[in-house]
């Protein structure tokens, strides 16, 4: 950290420290577009060195793929409400919430379709009410995130009880195997893209993530482009609910359960602020969920106990926000509450 | 005279809360089971356990959060400082007292590991914490095979489930917290920080030193807190996946109520044990009426949202009331003029 090194400027010898060439780096746009994509092949390059190749087959990439689809897919629209500088990590229960909707009413009527539009339409529903406590009822979005957290999971234990809701196994395994996942997913993805950068809404959400007095004084309507991220946020939270039912063909009581801290890692890993701004990008929560998948899934192949997977998690995490992020003049700090 | 009836009002306004939950609760268990709240010795050692426990962990939240620092590490720092403690006092044969210091002593270790990290690398504390709970969930998990500490009919540690001393530490961290938040210069300093961090600091403030005396304090309360959840489970089991956050959540309601009725009592940490004994009375009061866990958290997370969207907006609501009474005298001296 003491390394000094000169470089020439205007004819006059400027010493930088290397914290400072480091911060110069930090701050191009460029480095915070590909800084997550470099790490996810780092990881990649890293651990197929490891296991001398074997991680690196397409067996094991499709298993990570499968594996960041439902929290790619949460955080992909989650994004839409963190870009504002809203923090809400209740999505993991949300989804538990809607897909258990989505099977009682599967154990009612048998029919898969009405399963995936109740399960979706449900994540809407939820969140539409996040969107009235949080932006109507000017309640802050962590304390909705933390009372919704506990309040959508008592209502899940509540309809599925002691055992689980059960879905036909045949046709879970044939929606999961087929190509109704990818399409779905590839359709949502391409549909956030689309608001995120070529739409006025995105650029709207960005700006209030920077500066909300700013963007209200620059004639935006705030409200409106709020309820749409959190429309957004919802149609990914009903699409994932439906990963999650047929990817177990069950509902349990604790569907869910963490998944909303674990979208918010994927989403800081993917290179993105939780308190937005210009600087967010929509394809961070798939990339960090991707990351996080193959960070599991090599430290299982290179024979890392799964106990301490966690941790390990957890240090490298912790060190990527580090080397991503700016450090303040002074110590960071929020009210939210 | 005056300020005796200031201080009577003062004491009014802070047991209001928990008096009128114990009584909805006592009349409504006694119409409908034909038994009070509170009946017999035990239910009194349940609440108090249960009492000491949500405080310290609602007092360990607070202790960070009125400076917007929202550590989501405490639930993590629990287990450890619990797990480690208390596997070291029954090796040790230190009994109760000893794991409780023990574990408060582990607990404001992880608390001061975490302020340290957070002064360094000044990243947000919502993301340290989620970084910081991934690595003590799996510290805790790591030893005594995963099994986490079990003191049920361990010799020695009856005393953690003995009233008066149950009492004894509630009376000790209600004193040296008040003393602590009201009568040091780490409180004084601390309510400047509260106000603006930034005009603290270019006052001469050591906000960083303030910062990991907070830490430090709400590890030690989440150990205490800990070792009276353990005491009442008669074990305490590791969890992984970040569960641990779940005991943070819980423990909100009666710090943002207790937060609240310490607005009435001038004094937070004497309105946070008012704030917990309200959600504990009216949670044995729900238990009485044979409710299931489920449906009580319903309950206690509605009346929560309630609390917090009355507690937001009661700005705007006052406001309406002078523009409705505006409004109407206007009228009247029109009608008047007319």
């Amino acid at each position: 950290m003491k390394k000094i090194i000169s470089s020439s400027q205007n004819d006059r010898k400027v010493k930088l420290k290397f914290n400072d060439m480091l911060d110069i780096v930090k701050n191009q746009r460029m480095f915070s577009l590909f800084f997550p994509f470099a790490m996810l092949l780092l990881i990649i390059a890293l651990f197929s060195i490891l296991t001398k190749g074997s991680f690196c087959t397409a067996g094991v990439m499709k298993s990570i793929f499968n594996q960041s689809m439902i929290i790619g897919t949460l955080a992909i629209g989650m994004t839409f409400i963190f870009t504002t500088g809203d923090v809400d990590f209740s999505a993991g229960n949300v989804m538990g919430l809607a897909a258990a909707v989505g099977a009682l009413v599967y154990q009612n009527g048998q029919n898969i379709v009405t399963t995936i539009c109740v399960t979706i339409v449900m994540g809407i529903l939820l969140m539409l009410c996040n969107y009235t406590l949080s932006v109507v009822l000017h309640i802050r979005s962590a304390m909705v995130a933390i009372i919704g957290l506990t309040l959508y999971a008592s209502i899940t234990q509540q309809i599925v009880g002691a055992g689980t809701l059960r879905i036909d196994y045949n046709l879970c395994r044939n929606l999961e195997s087929g190509a109704f996942r990818y399409i779905s997913f590839m359709l949502f993805f391409g549909l956030c893209l689309l608001v995120y950068y070529w739409t006025p809404i995105g650029r709207q959400l960005r700006f209030i993530g920077g500066n909300v007095e700013c963007a209200r004084q620059a004639g935006i309507n705030i409200t409106k482009a709020r309820c749409i991220g959190f429309l957004l946020a919802g149609l990914g939270i009903g699409l994932a609910g439906v990963y999650q039912i047929i990817r177990t063909g069950s509902v349990s009581s604790s569907v869910g359960n963490g998944m909303g801290m674990d979208v918010m890692l994927a989403t800081v890993l993917g290179g993105m602020s939780i308190f937005g701004g210009a600087k967010s990008n929509a394809y961070s929560g798939f990339t960090g969920a991707l990351t996080i998948c193959a960070l599991n899934q090599g430290l299982l192949m290179v024979g890392v106990p799964s106990t301490v997977i966690q941790g390990v998690r957890g240090v490298i995490f912790l060190l990527l926000v580090v080397l991503n992020s700016e450090r303040a003049a002074t110590l960071p700090s929020r009210q939210q509450f | 005279m005056v300020h005796w009836k200031k201080g009577i009002s003062i004491v009014i306004k802070t047991i209001t809360i928990p008096l009128l939950i114990f009584l909805f609760f006592e009349i409504l268990d006694r119409l409908v089971v034909g038994m009070g709240v509170i009946n017999t010795s035990a239910d009194i050692k349940m609440l108090l356990r249960n009492l000491v426990s949500s405080y310290a962990f609602a007092l360990a939240i607070n202790a960070n959060l009125g400076a917007g620092r929202m550590d989501l590490s405490i639930g993590g720092q629990m287990y450890v400082g619990v797990i480690f403690g208390g596997v070291l006092a029954i090796d040790l044969g230190l009994g109760g007292v000893g794991m409780l210091v023990l574990a408060m002593l582990i607990g404001g270790l992880c608390g001061v590991i975490v302020g340290v990290l957070f002064v360094n690398f000044r990243i947000l504390p919502m993301i340290l914490g989620i970084g910081m709970t991934l690595i003590f969930e799996c510290m805790s998990f790591s030893v005594n095979n995963q099994q986490g500490v079990t003191i049920y009919g361990k010799e020695g540690f009856s005393i953690l489930s003995d009233s008066a001393f149950v009492i004894g530490v509630i009376i000790v961290i209600l004193l040296v917290m008040t003393i602590l938040y009201e009568y040091s210069s780490f409180g004084y300093k601390l309510k400047a920080i509260q106000g603006n961090q930034g005009l603290a600091h270019n006052n001469g403030i050591n906000i960083y030193i303030n910062c990991i005396i907070c830490y430090f304090v709400a590890g030690i309360l989440t150990g205490c807190a800990g070792v009276f959840e353990a005491a009442f489970k008669g074990s305490l089991t590791p969890v992984l996946g970040m569960e641990s956050n779940s005991v943070v959540f819980n423990n909100f309601f009666p710090m943002l109520l207790g937060a609240w009725i310490g607005t009435f009592s001038r004094n937070q940490t004497l309105g946070i044990l008012m704030g917990s004994l309200s959600v504990r009375v009216m949670i044995i009061g729900m238990s009485r009426l044979r409710l299931g866990t489920t449906t009580q958290n319903i309950i206690v997370y509605v009346l929560l949202l309630l609390f917090v969207i009355f507690n937001t907006n009661k700005g705007k609501i006052a406001y309406n009331r002078v523009k409705r009474k505006r409004i109407a005298e206007a009228k009247r001296m029109r009608e008047e003029k007319k």
